[in-house]
């Protein structure tokens, strides 16, 4: 970390009013007793040539109101050019919708130009601080503010290097991030991907994202997209699953070995973001595309956990080794344990648990054999932000299609949630003969998946 | 009971009730809608509503050449199967939305078996 760069910290001003840079220099300059070394700019370009001489700048505050370029369509620029830039919007126009979209947008701030000479002091207060968080001293923040899985897609999307360290009051853990890779995951006596998800499982503490060292080994390969995608399976299993799985305890130590089976050589792409709960369509697709692969160093006693049917949705029910009990208005008796050996049961149902599973109440006559039991074939993912803004798409013919359609999705399920007052919509699942396609909206991102099964 | 309800009456009486599914509909083609309630969770006139809004969302997806078999709307509180028949005859199957409640497969089940209902 170099000393230097708290004492002298680069900051960008980004405004078309030459006469009001002036003033920032003048007014910034003696406020921060020299310790700012000051740039401007009056556009976008001028403003990009300088980051890029500059090679990074410590803050840059920009202004909303500017002509060709404004600042809100600057800042989802220095989105994709620069991520991780720290951002903060000073303007004289912050009102709440604009205020709330450059938020989104990731700027840290929404601050008001000062209109007396007494509001420099406040402004320049709240940039310092902001500039002193950021540089290469690592910041701090809030994991319920901003979840780990962003900050962790945030360093991979931008191909960096870093090692993020999360603590709680009884738990410290490291991820190591290579070159926009997870490369190795620790926490107490746990290795790989059991420490990476029990890490992500975590609900709230504090995280320092500091300068990358090379971890003492490198425990996890393959696709940063579907190592998130996983934890967020098994987040979504333990909340469907009265306290099971990986929490936030020392006692979750005690991780459950998976088998240990090689990765596809191609495995499904999915999409990188919003994994906290796109739960029910990855999660026999990561059972079957993408098998269990944790080797950790340290493997403790299973828990004796059966893993339950109907924590997963139909769209992908597992294969079942047996029909279920037949239609009855009562309940049926809750089934047996299947003959079939362990071995037998997809990946997903050994992960965490070696005993065979044991079926939740099943009420229906025959599950017929259906093609359900080939693998499942991602075709297609969109992602895209709340406002529309697609962040992440693959093998999309249309992606204005899927935007309109997660739009119509949102739309109708908004108008059946209020009708039936059922609460928040959030997904929809839509099957076709020939696939299956998931919708799921949320406030500040929504998601198209298209899947098929492998034999379909 | 009016004429050519019968058979779908008889189809709700056989397929339920289903524990964990606490209501379902059948809309024929004349718009006559057969209720069955399995506690108090939603009210009849809640039920008939949700199915005009089905409808509309099922046909906004037609229309986007989406021709779907079955559709699976899920809420905060509630998972709502739908799935509309050749004859233009459909079903609602209304669940809560609470893990284990509903095994997946049963609804999926009645689905079918109302899709291949001659």
């Amino acid at each position: 970390m170099p000393d230097d760069s708290s004492k002298h910290k680069r900051i960008l001003f980004v405004d078309d009013d030459a006469a009001l840079l002036e003033q920032f220099k003048e007014i910034f300059s003696v406020l921060s007793d020299g310790a700012w070394d000051i740039h401007t700019a009056q556009n976008h370009a001028q403003a990009l040539g300088l980051i890029q001489k500059q090679q990074r700048m410590d803050l840059i505050v920009l202004d909303i109101g500017m002509p060709v370029v404004d600042g809100v369509q600057f800042l989802r620029l220095l989105n994709r050019a620069h991520p991780g830039q720290q951002v903060v919007m000073l303007t004289g126009l912050a009102n709440e919708s604009k205020r709330k979209e450059c938020l989104e947008l990731g700027a840290l701030l929404c601050l008001e130009k000062p209109t007396e000479p007494g509001g420099y002091e406040s402004i320049y207060a709240a940039l310092d601080a902001v500039a002193s968080s950021g540089g290469g001293t690592g910041f701090r923040g809030m994991m319920r503010q901003v979840g780990l899985q962003e900050v962790l897609q945030m360093e991979c999307l931008g191909t960096k290097s870093s090692t993020l360290e999360i603590v709680t009051g009884r738990t410290r853990g490291l991820i190591y991030i290579c070159d926009g890779a997870i490369i190795h995951a620790e926490k107490a006596n746990l290795r790989g991907e059991l420490a990476l998800n029990s890490l992500l499982s975590l609900r709230g503490g504090e995280f320092n994202l500091l300068p990358f060292a090379e971890p003492p080994e490198r425990t996890i390969q393959g696709q940063w997209e579907m190592l998130l995608m996983e934890a967020a399976r098994l987040q979504d299993e333990k909340s469907g699953e009265d306290g099971a799985a990986i929490e936030d305890s020392e006692e979750s130590n005690s991780e459950p070995a998976a088998p240990e089976t090689s990765r596809p050589e191609k495995p499904a792409p999915v999409a990188p973001a919003a994994l906290d709960s796109f739960p029910d369509l990855f999660k026999p697709a990561s059972a079957k595309a993408e098998p269990a692969r944790v080797t950790p160093a340290k493997v403790e006693t299973p828990k004796q956990k059966p893993v339950a049917l109907d924590s997963f949705p139909d769209m992908f029910k597992p294969p079942q080794a047996k029909p279920a009990a037949p239609v009855a208005p009562e309940p049926a008796p809750v089934a047996p344990v299947p003959d079939a050996a362990p071995d037998a049961m997809p990946d997903i149902f050994r992960f965490g648990d070696n005993t065979p599973y044991t079926p939740a109440q099943t009420t229906v006559a025959e599950i017929e054999p259906t093609q359900e039991t080939a693998p499942v074939q991602i075709e297609e993912v969109l992602l895209c932000s709340g406002t529309g803004e697609v962040l992440h798409e693959w093998q999309c013919k249309s992606a204005e299609q899927r935007l309109a359609l997660l739009e119509l999705a949102g739309l109708h399920g908004a108008q059946i949630a209020a009708a039936g007052m059922f609460g928040r919509f959030e997904r929809l699942e839509i099957r076709t003969k020939e696939d299956r396609s998931l919708c799921q909206v949320r406030l500040d991102r929504r998601l198209f998946v298209r899947s098929t099964r492998g034999d379909a | 009971m009016k004429p050519g309800t019968e058979k779908f009456e008889q189809f709700l009486d056989t397929h339920l009730p289903v524990p964990g599914i606490v209501a379902a509909a059948i809309r024929l083609r004349d718009k006559t809608v057969i209720t069955r309630l399995n506690g108090d969770a939603l009210t009849r006139p809640q039920v008939e509503q949700c199915i005009q809004q089905l409808l509309t969302a099922s046909d906004g997806l037609r229309q986007k050449r989406i021709e779907s078999r079955s559709l699976c709307w899920t809420f905060e509180k509630a998972h709502v199967h739908f799935t509309q028949r050749p004859d233009a005859s459909l079903l609602a199957l209304f669940s809560e939305n609470i893990p284990g409640e509903l095994p997946p497969e049963s609804a999926q089940k009645i689905i079918s078996a109302f899709q291949a209902m001659q």
